[in-house]
């Protein structure tokens, strides 16, 4: 019985120790304003955005995501955060990051079935170029040194 | 009113009046004859009533705003009877039925009026009366007209709304029946650990103790087995058919349905241990039964509320509050009887041991393991939803977050199982020593990492601004740490079963062993095709079905030389050749003029008259010059060629007719001059796309298959061509087709086969526990 009550002791323990580790580790994604995803810090509507594209003239990239897409998953964590795409996307795209479970009236007006789904626009909000589905890395980087190369020429 | 809602009524008032009645009985302490029929027609009724809804969906009645939404007239008899299933309404009633046959099962027993079965029954009829009564508030038998009141009385849909094309498949359409069978299965141990508990208040004895284990125990073990089924059909289909290649995606809807299986499988041991002597887990056992029900319950919620974001939302609907307030009191009653008899220290009275491993503690152990993998789960599931409910912010937690956390447990559980079956009290020492060698091997190897990628989860990879410490460490756990305890339970199989066994515990142990078995092929197909999966991808010409074309390497692992595929040097060698191309549309031909094109193709070599012809075609190649466009009309099998003076598009179904003409008289250059050309988009089900893909590695042949895009009106399905193989599997994606280049993802996932192999030691393990009936016979009051 006392073995037992302390096998209980320790195991409610680990159990406690998780729940407080668990809650601290998890990454918050969005708030009310923003959604952070792939070391990035996205509009979360195309509203947002395209006010934004209008006033600095930058053209946009929107990223159509969920949260139980693994490859989603995959481009949040590999793709994005690569240093050279990173650092593109930070300073020459109005980004947005449109949740499809919750904003269906943007994954709607751009006709986007599935997530994950990329788009480029001109600050205009002409379609540029569209990726359905995963990008890997290196393909990614090319679509977005074209884009910016054709926006400057 | 629709005979389906009036039987549900007549459902809900035979159910309501057993109810009241059964509660009569106990207070008059006196048996009221009736109830056994009022119980039969209880079942009968909901069976009746359940098959009226299958016959709904089977003549595609589509009136009935249920069958609508969840339909097709042009699916095989199959999949419109997996409509049925498909919704929240129906479900609901499913489960109303299979609660009222545990009731009828209870009612028909040699003991149905001893007063343990009475109380039993009464929450068994309870539930079924409030299942009867969710399905009520929102009836599968509602009619379209009720539903959308402006709709005319007399008007009747062409067709149904019917399913996502990606439910459309044989093991999707077995999950959910499998999965809700499993579900029902655990409402009669449910009653009777809640019966056990309150009466054990009372003081425990030995009838009660067997009573209660013999009405749980088979009931556990069946419900045990469809939940594994219906688990692993969902991970079949997973892998199969969403293309993502893994059979599992810590997806929030399947976890949710892992939750119960895991705190089942644990409340099964600690049953297993209270069975042997009812002095052990007189708590921990009943509890852990009705938790189990609680969780189920809680299943169903996350899946079908909609609260939870998941694939599994475009089934959704809204449940809701009666389903909380089931989960909540299921789960809080066991709780607090368990607690009060746990404090008026009734419960626990096992054996004292001066060691503190002797078995009930290595059960004990295995039990809490199997609790906090449910808890891990649950949390998983439960706090990102909560926090998004409460503030409307999203937190990640994603597949790493199962895997770092689960994995550990896991593995500490595997090397409980090897010393829980090696185990003997006259040769303690033996069992505990070789448990320290396997333990301090599992340790070691945790440690070992042949190469890159051994890594449980690769957390140095993952970039990210948040690199929680303890996420790393467990991250970097080896891989090659799951190998010591699988060979300690091998060991542990082996040696028992060179044991001479009681022929009448012949069965029970074989399963028992079988299961136990099965573990280590589960892991080692898990752990393999998750970390070792190479990727390659391959862009081939349409027209060229000649060229082995090489297919360049996304990511190729060490260790796939270990499966049967070369790496090294030849890391460019592999390659894939395109066999054949077509685009097959599947057309409601009954609502089109004219004919086919190979029929037309056949009709105009027949005759070799320039008669006017009605055909219809999907779309090819379109090419346009100045005003002409020519185009070519397929319908899979044969093209035929069409000049016309009106703008196509690729991929549309369209009507033409005019007159067949040729170039210089030669009948193989055929073309249709069109007249008119009518777009009939809408008779077009489907357009596949499908590719004959051979994949070599140098010049041998290591997989072939067709690999298709199915395009329907409003999304896309793709279905992998997946080679099956002992070592590997050849999996291709249709990944897109643009202009007339084709591409490919290719995926070399290696020992898959080994993990549906453990499914099977799964189920015929539990089979045979089953057939052993231990513990049911001879337990019968």
């Amino acid at each position: 019985m006392e073995q037992r009550k302390a096998i209980t002791i320790i195991f409610l323990s680990i159990m406690l120790l998780f729940v407080y580790y668990a809650i601290n580790a998890a990454p918050l994604l969005t708030d009310e304003e923003y959604t952070y995803l792939g070391d990035l810090k996205w509009y979360k509507t195309y509203e947002q955005g395209k006010t934004v594209a209008e006033e600095t003239g930058k053209p946009m990239f929107l990223y159509f995501w969920t949260i139980w897409c693994p490859y989603c998953e995959k481009m949040q964590t590999e793709v994005f955060p690569q240093p050279e795409i990173n650092r593109l996307l930070r300073e020459n795209f109005v980004l947005i990051a449109i949740d499809m479970d919750v904003n269906k009236e943007d994954a709607k007006r751009f006709g986007v079935q599935y997530p994950p789904h990329e788009l480029f626009l001109t600050p205009e909000g002409e379609i540029i170029t569209r990726i359905p589905g995963y990008v890997p890395a290196d393909s990614l980087l090319s679509v977005l040194r074209q884009v910016l190369e054709g926006g400057s020429g | 009113m629709n005979p389906g809602n009036i039987l549900l009524y007549l459902a809900f008032f035979t159910g309501l009046s057993s109810v009241v009645l059964l509660l009569y009985e106990q207070i008059r302490k006196k048996t009221v004859a009736q109830l056994k029929w009022l119980i039969r027609g209880f079942t009968a009724l909901l069976f009746v009533d359940f098959s009226l809804l299958l016959y709904y969906f089977f003549v595609s009645d589509v009136t009935i705003e249920y069958v609508w939404s969840f339909t097709s007239k042009y699916y095989p008899i199959y999949y419109k009877i997996l409509g049925a299933l498909a919704g929240q309404e129906g479900t609901l009633l499913f489960w109303a039925l299979l609660i009222s046959i545990g009731a009828l099962w209870l009612n028909e027993g040699k003991d149905s009026v001893s007063d343990f079965v009475r109380k039993a029954q009464i929450l068994v009829m309870g539930l079924g009366t409030y299942f009867v009564a969710m399905t009520l508030l929102d009836s599968p038998f509602k009619t379209i007209y009720e539903v959308y009141p402006t709709i005319q009385r007399d008007f009747v849909p062409l067709d149904g709304a019917g399913l996502n094309p990606l439910l459309l498949d044989p093991w999707m359409a077995t999950h959910p029946l499998t999965m809700f069978i499993g579900y029902a299965g655990v409402t009669v141990p449910f009653a009777g650990a809640m019966v056990y508990l309150l009466k054990s208040l009372r003081g425990d004895s030995k009838d009660l103790h067997m009573l209660w284990v013999s009405k749980a125990s088979q009931w556990c073990r069946v419900a045990w087995l469809f939940l594994t089924i219906a688990i692993a059909f969902g991970g079949i289909w997973s892998y199969k058919v969403l293309g993502w290649g893994g059979f599992w995606a810590w997806d929030p809807i399947e976890t949710a349905s892992l939750i119960p299986w895991l705190m089942l499988t644990g409340a099964m041991h600690a049953l297993a241990e209270h069975r042997r002597d009812m002095r052990n887990y007189g708590i921990l056992a009943p509890v852990l039964v009705s938790l189990s029900f609680a969780l189920v319950v809680y299943a169903t919620l996350v899946t079908r509320s909609g609260v939870f974001e998941s694939v599994h939302a475009f089934v959704a609907g809204g449940a809701g509050p009666y389903l909380v307030v089931l989960a909540f009191l299921a789960l809080a009653a066991p709780l607090s009887l368990g607690l009060i008899k746990y404090l008026r220290n009734e419960g626990e009275q096992t054996r004292k041991s001066k060691y503190l491993l002797n078995k009930t503690n290595i059960f004990y152990l295995a039990v809490l393991s199997f609790i906090a993998l449910t808890f891990i789960s649950f949390f998983g599931v439960t706090y990102p939803a909560m926090i998004k409910m409460l503030t409307g912010n999203k937190y990640g937690v994603g597949s790493s977050f199962f895997n770092i956390w689960s994995y550990p447990f896991f593995i500490f559980i595997m090397l409980l199982a090897g010393l829980g079956l090696t185990f003997k009290t006259s040769r303690r020492d033996e069992a505990v020593r070789e448990f320290m060698v396997f333990t301090g091997l599992t340790i070691v190897a945790a440690f070992i990492r042949p190469a890159d990628g051994w890594n449980i989860v690769d957390y140095s990879a993952i970039i990210s601004p948040q690199k929680p410490l303890l996420y790393t460490l467990i991250g970097s756990i080896s891989a090659l740490s799951f190998l010591p305890p699988s060979i300690y339970i091998v060991y542990a199989v082996l040696k028992k079963s060179g044991e001479t066994w009681k022929i009448k515990e012949k069965k029970y142990s074989i399963g028992v062993l079988g299961i136990h078995l099965g573990i280590v092929f589960i892991i080692l197909g898990a752990v393999s095709s998750s970390l070792f999966t190479s990727e390659l991808s391959g862009v081939l010409d349409l027209e060229d079905s000649a060229t082995i074309v090489p297919a360049t390497p996304a990511k190729l692992h060490q260790m796939a030389g270990a499966w049967g595929v070369h790496v090294g040097e030849g890391m460019s060698s592999f390659g894939v050749r395109l066999v054949d191309y077509r685009e097959i549309p599947d057309i409601k031909e009954d609502q089109l003029l004219g004919m086919g094109v190979s029929e037309v193709i056949q009709n105009l070599d027949s005759t070799k008259e320039a008669r006017q012809v009605m055909v219809y075609g999907v779309v090819g190649d379109v090419k346009t010059f100045q005003n002409v466009t020519v185009f070519s009309l397929t319908d899979g099998d044969k093209t035929l060629p069409v000049l016309s003076s009106f703008p196509v598009d690729s991929g549309d179904l369209l009507v033409v007719s005019g007159y067949p003409h040729s170039f210089n008289g030669d009948m193989q250059n055929r073309f249709i001059l069109a007249e008119t050309v009518v777009d009939a988009s809408d008779a077009l089900i489907k357009l596949t796309k499908s590719a004959f893909i051979e994949v070599y590695r140098g010049n041998n042949l290591i997989g072939r298959g067709v690999t298709k895009l199915e395009e329907y009106k409003d999304s896309d399905v793709r279905r992998v061509m997946i080679d099956r193989g002992v070592f590997r599997d050849v999996y291709v994606i249709f990944s897109g087709i643009e202009g007339d280049r084709l591409s490919l993802t290719i995926k070399l996932v290696p020992l898959m086969n080994i993990l549906w192999f453990g499914v099977i030691l799964f189920v015929g393990g539990i089979v045979m526990i089953i057939v052993s009936r231990r513990n049911v016979r001879g337990y019968r009051a």
